[in-house]
C-alpha cells in the first residue's frame, strides 16, 4: 500500500489517496490517505505527499542501437547494453519500452559498423526481454521499405515472437524529412561539395523498394496477429488517408501540422518526439509538438532518442498551462498503451491494472523520479542529498 | 541517519576478500570493517542484510565524456544543463560509479565542430558546477580537458581553475601526424567525415598546422595547477619521447597510452597510466591502439576509466577476474584505491576501510554478469535496485 500521495488518473488528481496493490496488480484506489479499513498486514509506504503517477510508455526510442554502439565500430556485449539501458529507462520513469531496431536501413547500418547481424540484435534482445528485468521491455521493428532484402525476414522475426510493434519508414530523400533542397544543405554541412550531395541524393533516389503488395501482405499478416503498426515522418494528408485505409493506426512525427490534424480526425494515434517539446522544437525544422499538442493534433509522446525527456515534457507542458497534469501524463501513459493494444493490462493508475507506477518528487521545477514501481515490485529508487565537499588545500 | 549496518556481505577490500563480513557506517564514514556479523548493536541502525553478494567500494572515474554527450545527443539538439546533468548522475549511479569527472573539452575546435551545441564551453562549465554544488546522488567533478591548438583559451584555464571549477586537468593533443595523411587511417578519416580523400587530406594538413600553446606557457600552466595541488594528466602518448617530455614537466598521470611501450615507460616513470574500461570490455581499442587487458595483466595500466561507456567500468572489473588476469581485489583497486590515489583522494575513499567515506556498491554476481542493487555515497542508500520475472501481456489474439 502506498498512502499520502497525490495520486494522477486519467481524468483527475487526487490529493491525498492510496493505493493498494497486491500481486503486481492495483486492487484499491482511496481518496483517503490513510484507508483504516484492515490492510495493517499490507507492506506500506509513505509517499509523503509526492506525486503518484502511472508508469511511462515509450513506443519508439533509439536508445538501444547507441546503447550497444555508443561509437562508430565499437560494439558492447547487447546482454550488458540491454541490462544497463533498461537500468537507466527505469530511471527515467519508463516502465514499458518498445526498443526500437531498424531493419533493411542501410545508412543507419553504415554509420553503425556493427559486427552484429540485425537479425542478433533482434534475438538478442528478445531473448534479454524474456529473462528477469527491471521493466518491460518489448520490440519495435523499423522496417526501411528500400530494405528489400531484408523483407522476408521481417516475416521471421514476427513468426518468432520477436516483434510487437510494427512501423514503416522511407528515409528517402525528396520527401518526408529531407525535401530534396534540405537534403542537399544537410549533406553540404557534412562537408559534401554541391555536386557530391546531389549524386549521393540521386543515388539513394535511385534505391528500389518493396512494392505496394508486398506491404499489403506484410501489413496484413501484422493485423492477423494483432500487431500494432506505425507509419513514420508522414508528410502529407493522402499518405496518412492512404495508410488508414490499410488497416495502419499509428502515425509517427507527422511532419506538418495538416497530417497530424488528419490523422487525428482518423482516429489514429498521433505520435511526436518528446525531445521535440523538451528543446521546443525540432532539430530538422519540422512541425513543434508542442504546438500540435496545444491545437488538439497529437495525443502521444515517445522519447525517440532521448529516453529521459518524456517526464520532462509532461511537466513542462504541465507547468506552461498547455495541458491539465492529468491529460499530460495521459500522452505518454494510458494514450501510449491504446495505440499498441495494452490499455487492457496497464497505463493508468486503475483498479485491475498492472501497477506500473512512479513516485515522483515536483517541488523546484522539475520532476524527480524516487520511486520506479513495475508490477508491484519496486525497481529502482534513488534518494538525493548534499554530497560533502572534497577539499584539496587542505593536503599540501 | 546516515547510519547503516551491512551484514553477511563478501566485503572486497584493497587486499582481500572478507566472506560473511560485516561493515558499519556512521554519519557517512566506515567506522568498523569485521570478519564477523554484527548482531547487536545500540544505536538505531538500518541493517541490511546482503545474502552474500559482493560489497565493493564505490567507483572512481578519472575520465568520461558522457556529459558533453548527454547535453548534446546529437550534433544540434541541445537539452537544458541541468536537465542532462540530473540524468547522466542517476545513470552513473546505476552503473557504480560514486565520484565522477566529468571530461569537458576545452580549445577543441573539432570537438565543438562535431557538437553544433548552442552552448558556448563557459556555459557548460559554469552550469555543470552550479549542478555539482548542489544535493546529488554521488560526488560530481570536472576534469578539464584542454587541447593545446585553443591558444584562445589558454587564459580560461586558469580563470576556471581560479574559479574552484576544476578538480582534474588533462592536455590533450589531437593534431594529427603524418600518418593520417595515406593508407587506411586517410581512409578511415575521409569515411567518417563523408569526404572525398583529396578533402580529407586538405583538413588533415590544416589541423596539423595548427598553433599550440608555447612550451613555456604550457610550463606555467602546469606550475599553477600544482600549486593548487590538482592533478594533471597528459593524453594519448604516443612515444617514449612524448611521455618522458611530460614526466620532466611534472605531469604524474599518463591518459591512455598509445603502445606497450609507453605505458611501461610511463610506469617506470611511477606515473599513474589510465586506460579504457570500454577497451577491456571490448577486448581490445576499436582504434587499433594497446590492448588494456594486455597492459593491466603486466601491471603497466594501473587505473581504469570509463572513457565514453560508462557501464563499462563495473563490467570490466569482473571481465579481468573472469578471464584470470587479475584477482578481483586486484582488479577493484583499479577502479577504486588506484583513481583515488591518482586525484590526491584516497585519504576520503577509495577502499573499503575503516575512516574512509561510505561509497559502497552492494552487487550480485550469480548469474555472470555484474547487478548492482545498492549504490551508497556517503552512507546514503542513493540507488536500490531490483530485477523481477515481469509479467509477459497477452494480446488479444
Amino acid at each position: 500500500m502506498i498512502h499520502n500521495a497525490i495520486i494522477v488518473t486519467p481524468e483527475e488528481v487526487i490529493r491525498g489517496g492510496s493505493v493498494i496493490i497486491n500481486n503486481g496488480i492495483i486492487t484499491n484506489l482511496s481518496t483517503s490517505s490513510f484507508p483504516s479499513a484492515d490492510h495493517s498486514d499490507v507492506k506500506s509506504f509513505d509517499a509523503r505527499g509526492n506525486y503518484l503517477i502511472p508508469g511511462i510508455i515509450d513506443i519508439h526510442t533509439d536508445a538501444m542501437d547507441v546503447e550497444i554502439n555508443p561509437r562508430s565500430g565499437a560494439d558492447f556485449p547487447v546482454q550488458v547494453a540491454f541490462s544497463e539501458l533498461e537500468r537507466r529507462m527505469c530511471g527515467a520513469g519508463i516502465t514499458t519500452v518498445y526498443h526500437s531496431l531498424h531493419l533493411g536501413y542501410r545508412d543507419a547500418e553504415y554509420m553503425l559498423k556493427s559486427k552484429y547481424k540485425r537479425k542478433q540484435i533482434f534475438e538478442e534482445v528478445h531473448q534479454a526481454s524474456q529473462q528477469s528485468t527491471m521493466i518491460h521491455n518489448k520490440i519495435h521493428l523499423r522496417y526501411e521499405i528500400s530494405g528489400t532484402d531484408d523483407y522476408s525476414l521481417c516475416f521471421e522475426l514476427i513468426e518468432k515472437g520477436c516483434v510487437d510493434l510494427f512501423s514503416f519508414m522511407d528515409h528517402t530523400p525528396g520527401q518526408g524529412q529531407y525535401p530534396m533542397d534540405k537534403y542537399i544543405v544537410m549533406a553540404q554541412k557534412r562537408g559534401l561539395n554541391k555536386e557530391q550531395a546531389i549524386a549521393e541524393l540521386e543515388r539513394k533516389i535511385a534505391r528500389s523498394k518493396i512494392t505496394k503488395d508486398q506491404i499489403d501482405e506484410l501489413t496484413r499478416f501484422l493485423l492477423s496477429r494483432n500487431i500494432a503498426i506505425a507509419s513514420h515522418d508522414d508528410d502529407s494528408i493522402e499518405k496518412v488517408e492512404a495508410n488508414h485505409a490499410h488497416g495502419i493506426n499509428i502515425c509517427e512525427f507527422p511532419i506538418t501540422m495538416e497530417t497530424a490534424r488528419r490523422a487525428t480526425e482518423l482516429h489514429m494515434s498521433v505520435v511526436g518526439g518528446a525531445s521535440n517539446v523538451l528543446r521546443g522544437g525540432s532539430t530538422g525544422g519540422n512541425l513543434n509538438v508542442r504546438e500540435a499538442i496545444e491545437n488538439g493534433c497529437m495525443n502521444t509522446l515517445c522519447s525517440d532518442y532521448y529516453p529521459p525527456a518524456i517526464l520532462y515534457s509532461i511537466f513542462m507542458l504541465y507547468q506552461q498551462g498547455v495541458l491539465s497534469l492529468p491529460q499530460a501524463v495521459n500522452l505518454a501513459t494510458i494514450n501510449a498503451a491504446k495505440a499498441v493494444n495494452i490499455d487492457n493490462t496497464t497505463g493508468s493508475i486503475e483498479i485491475g491494472k498492472a501497477a506500473d507506477i512512479l513516485l515522483i518528487n515536483y517541488t523546484n521545477g522539475l520532476p524527480t523520479v524516487l520511486k520506479t514501481i513495475v508490477s508491484g515490485n519496486i525497481s529502482s529508487g534513488y534518494s538525493i542529498k548534499q554530497q560533502q565537499v572534497f577539499e584539496y588545500s587542505n593536503q599540501i | 541517519m546516515n547510519d547503516l549496518i551491512i551484514n553477511n556481505a563478501s566485503i572486497v577490500t584493497a587486499r582481500e576478500i572478507i566472506k560473511n563480513g560485516s561493515v558499519v557506517v556512521e554519519n557517512g564514514r566506515i567506522v568498523e570493517v569485521s570478519d564477523s556479523l554484527k548482531t547487536n548493536h545500540s544505536k538505531m541502525f538500518q541493517v541490511i542484510e546482503a545474502h552474500g553478494k559482493y560489497l565493493l567500494p564505490g567507483i572512481i572515474d578519472l575520465h568520461t565524456d558522457a556529459i558533453d554527450l548527454e547535453i548534446c545527443p546529437r550534433p544540434g539538439a541541445d537539452f537544458p544543463i541541468e536537465v542532462a546533468f540530473r540524468e547522466l548522475e542517476k545513470r552513473m549511479c546505476g552503473v557504480g560509479i560514486t565520484t565522477v569527472f566529468h571530461s569537458i573539452h576545452l580549445g577543441s575546435r573539432e570537438y565543438e565542430k562535431d557538437l553544433r551545441s548552442q552552448y558556448t564551453r563557459m556555459n557548460v562549465f559554469e552550469q555543470v558546477f552550479t549542478a555539482c554544488e548542489k544535493h546529488s546522488l554521488i560526488n560530481n567533478k570536472i576534469h578539464l580537458r584542454y587541447e593545446i591548438t585553443g591558444v584562445d583559451e589558454y587564459d580560461l584555464c586558469f580563470e576556471l581553475v581560479n574559479r574552484g571549477y576544476v578538480s582534474f586537468f588533462s592536455f590533450m593533443d589531437h593534431r594529427p601526424t603524418e600518418e593520417m595523411l595515406s593508407g587506411e587511417k586517410l581512409k578511415a578519416f575521409a569515411l567518417r567525415y563523408r569526404m572525398s580523400e583529396d578533402q580529407a587530406i586538405a583538413e588533415i594538413k590544416e589541423r596539423m598546422a595548427r598553433p599550440v600553446i608555447s612550451e613555456q606557457k604550457r610550463s606555467e600552466l602546469i606550475g599553477f595547477l600544482k600549486q593548487k595541488n590538482l592533478p594533471v594528466a597528459s593524453h594519448d602518448d604516443r612515444t617514449i619521447g612524448s611521455i618522458e617530455e611530460h614526466h620532466r614537466m611534472g605531469i604524474d598521470i599518463t591518459e591512455f597510452p598509445i603502445t606497450m611501450e609507453v605505458a611501461k615507460r610511463g610506469t617506470e616513470l611511477k606515473m599513474d597510466s589510465i586506460g579504457g574500461a570500454a577497451n577491456v570490455l571490448r577486448g581490445g581499442s576499436s582504434l587499433g591502439n594497446l590492448s588494456v587487458q594486455d597492459a593491466v595483466g603486466q601491471g603497466i595500466i594501473n587505473i581504469l576509466c570509463s572513457d565514453y561507456y560508462p557501464p563499462a567500468i563495473l563490467h570490466s572489473i569482473f571481465l579481468l577476474v573472469k578471464n584470470n588476469i587479475l584477482s578481483l581485489p586486484e582488479s577493484v583497486n583499479l577502479t577504486s584505491l588506484h583513481p583515488a590515489k591518482a586525484a590526491k583522494i584516497d585519504h576520503l575513499k577509495g577502499s573499503i576501510e575503516k575512516g574512509k567515506e561510505a561509497d559502497l556498491l552492494l552487487v550480485d554476481y550469480s548469474n555472470s554478469i555484474p547487478v548492482i542493487h545498492k549504490t551508497i555515497v556517503g552512507g546514503n542508500i542513493s540507488g536500490e535496485y531490483s530485477l523481477k520475472q515481469t509479467a509477459l501481456y497477452e494480446y488479444y489474439n
